[in-house]
């Protein structure tokens, strides 16, 4: 008796309960892609912690030198502080001036008001009471310029006895506040402070150097370059992964039989970069950079997969419409180094601080072109499964990109330095034209090892 | 006795007995899943022959033919031999391996599927009613292999949204959530390929 289905959906879940997986035997075509796989991951891995490992050691060095400059910072201030003419004036003599006043508290005899009474006439007195008779004290200046003439005419008085005549009633005086200090600043505006015979001990140009710290408050080796154009030649090695993935739309172009062998086979490469930079400082340790690479990209084609058809091919569309079986399949085991040649023009942003005397971060955003000039070598075709020679493909002439840069440079001397920098790029598209079956991953992870020779 | 010693069945022994798929649905998962994220290569093997099968058939559902679908599983099983020291056995090894076959399939056709949907508009703001005329007998000439090749050659996002609820027990908030689309596209699509499906196995019959 045949079950009746009023419901597609539990028809068809009971029909497809009954469907056995389909045993597979590529367990060898898998296991290669799994060791890949967990290849490039250690890689990765490893460049990341590289890259890690270099940021705290940069961050360490940075830190343990900015210390001891901060210390050097403060030492510098303290001394700075002892010798410094106007921040002394004004409580060298407000102590004086406190002195004076409590002597003045103090003092009962009138006999000794009145003489300072008469002192201040003979000075046209610089302050007088407003309303002696009051409680509160109120003090107000009176002809100031010519307090200021007199201190000029007189500076030696004023120096040498410290009773610059401030206060007229010793009674009143006694509960003055704070502010009425003021005054004795404004008489002492023209004071000239005498030389300190400790001060010839600080040498001349540790006080230039402290006085440029903290202006600048970055810290700037003697190693970096003087001029803000500089221009270098830099040779540095690169290990770059890519990842290709088949395009469905493309798929009746690429015979069955060699997908996994391609996808597996330009995973990575070994780039030579040869470049000439020219670089603006901008501030003081920022640069806009620019200039022109030339870049050999390398990798090794290696094919070992198994042909059970060969393809039929449409030429018009240039996509494969069938397959037919062959008698006996052909293993095909390939090899060969291939390379592409570019030029690029780089654009950069890069932030440089000094970690130490000789080492310094580099932190660099920006954008690249690349101009594709050549391929060379050989590889099998993704349809005829024949090999063919690099050159015969065709390919896009310009590919754009845009790059984070993390790294560590070590200045040998202020002409050399060799950096290692850990990279992570994003291409806008790939050098493959729209045949090509492939999509490439647009990321790209590598390890720079830098060295560059200013010139 | 000696009869009995004769029919003695050591332990060591019972993989001569047995087919290593039986071997291994009766030794530990938590074994297996250990040997594994310790990369042994044996027991990444033994994962991967018990499931390989049915894990294509999965990836099968989603890719455009059997090739794409192998690809699909690869790309799967990678994932699951990278990422399984972080299996708690909360549920079953194949429960886990299946989830993470069928999230990488969606997560490699989302674009081409939301393409597809998006091509036609009325498919994304009329929501038919789920309700589809559909009266058809077991019978013994439709296989499941018949039924599998209907399905797969059912427009792209249609198939996509019928596996996805019927066959993988999405709802169509998560199914709008994985392939960004609106609950409405969901339910629409869902409907259109259930029709579409009834009318090509009522013509197999």
């Amino acid at each position: 008796m045949n079950k009746k289905f009023t419901n597609i959906e539990d028809f068809v879940r009971e029909k497809l309960s009954f469907l056995d997986g389909t045993p597979t035997n590529d367990w060898a075509d898998f296991e290669r892609k799994l060791k890949r796989a967990v290849f490039l991951r250690r890689l990765k891995r490893a460049t990341g912690v590289i890259g890690l490992m270099l940021l705290l050691f940069a961050g360490q060095q940075y830190f343990d030198f900015y210390t001891a400059q901060q210390a050097l910072n403060a030492k510098s201030t303290s001394i700075e502080r002892a010798l410094n003419p106007t921040s002394l004036t004004n409580k060298h003599y407000s102590a004086s001036a406190d002195e004076s006043f409590l002597r003045k508290t103090s003092a009962n005899n009138e006999d000794e008001l009145k003489e300072e009474r008469r002192r201040a006439k003979k000075t046209k007195g610089f302050l007088t009471m407003a309303s002696p008779s009051s409680d509160k004290l109120s003090l107000k200046t009176i002809a100031k310029e010519e307090a200021s003439a007199q201190a000029k005419k007189e500076p030696t008085n004023i120096g040498q006895d410290e009773e610059p005549f401030v206060f007229e009633h010793q009674e009143d005086v006694t509960n003055i506040s704070s502010t009425g200090l003021a005054y004795v600043d404004n008489l002492l505006n023209d004071y000239h402070r005498p030389i300190m015979d400790s001060e010839s001990l600080i040498p001349s140009d540790s006080k230039d150097y402290y006085n440029t710290k903290r202006k600048k408050k970055v810290y700037i080796s003697p190693l970096q370059e003087k001029d803000p154009w500089s221009y270098s030649l830099n040779i540095y090695p690169n290990f770059a992964f890519r990842k290709f993935r088949v395009d469905p739309n493309k798929r009746a172009r690429l015979h069955s039989d060699f997908i996994d062998a391609m996808v597996n086979s330009e995973a990575s490469g070994l780039n030579l970069n040869l470049g000439f930079e020219l670089n603006k400082r901008i501030g003081l340790i920022t640069y806009v950079n620019t200039g022109v690479e030339y870049i050999r990209n390398s990798y090794l084609a290696e094919f070992d997969f198994v042909n059970f058809r060969n393809a039929n091919i449409d030429y018009s569309t240039g996509e494969i419409t069938s397959y037919t079986m062959r008698k006996d399949p052909n293993r095909i085991v390939f090899s060969n180094t291939n390379s592409f040649h570019y030029l690029n023009f780089p654009l950069s942003i890069s932030h440089q601080p000094w970690a130490s005397e000789n080492v310094r971060i580099n932190l660099e955003v920006g954008f690249s072109l690349l101009y594709f000039l050549k391929a060379q070598g050989s590889t099998i075709d993704y349809r005829s499964l024949e090999v063919i020679a690099l050159s015969e493909r065709s390919y896009r002439k310009f590919m754009g990109s845009s790059s984070l840069k993390i790294g560590l440079q070590y200045y040998v001397n202020p002409k050399l330095n060799i950096g290692l920098e850990p990279t992570l790029m994003y291409f806008t598209n790939s050098i493959y034209t729209e045949e090509y079956p492939f999509e490439v991953i647009p990321y790209s992870m590598g390890l720079n090892v830098n060295l560059q020779l200013k010139l | 006795m000696n009869s009995n010693s004769e029919h003695i069945i050591r332990l060591e022994d019972l993989e001569d007995y047995l087919k290593p798929k039986e071997i291994l649905l009766n030794s530990s998962e938590q074994e297996l899943v250990l040997a594994c994220a310790k990369g042994k290569a044996s027991a990444q093997k033994r994962v991967y022959e018990l499931f390989a099968g049915k894990m294509l058939n999965i990836c099968r559902r989603y890719a455009k033919d059997r090739d794409h679908a192998q690809d699909l599983m690869h790309d799967g099983f990678i994932k699951v031999f990278m990422n399984i020291q972080t299996f708690k056995g909360q549920a079953s090894l194949q429960t886990w391996i299946t989830r993470i076959m069928i999230n990488n399939s969606i997560s490699a056709i989302r674009k081409e599927v939301r393409k597809g949907i998006k091509v036609n508009l009325e498919d994304v703001q009329i929501a038919e009613p789920e309700i589809v005329y559909f009266e058809l007998e077991d019978q013994q000439n439709l296989s499941a292999a018949d039924v599998f090749k209907k399905i797969n050659d059912l427009p792209l996002g249609y198939k996509t949204v019928f596996s996805m609820y019927v066959l993988d027990g999405y709802t169509h908030r998560e199914i709008a959530a994985e392939l960004d689309i609106t609950e409405g596209t969901s339910k629409s699509q869902l409907a259109k390929a259930k029709k579409m499906l009834a009318r090509k196995l009522r013509e197999a019959q």
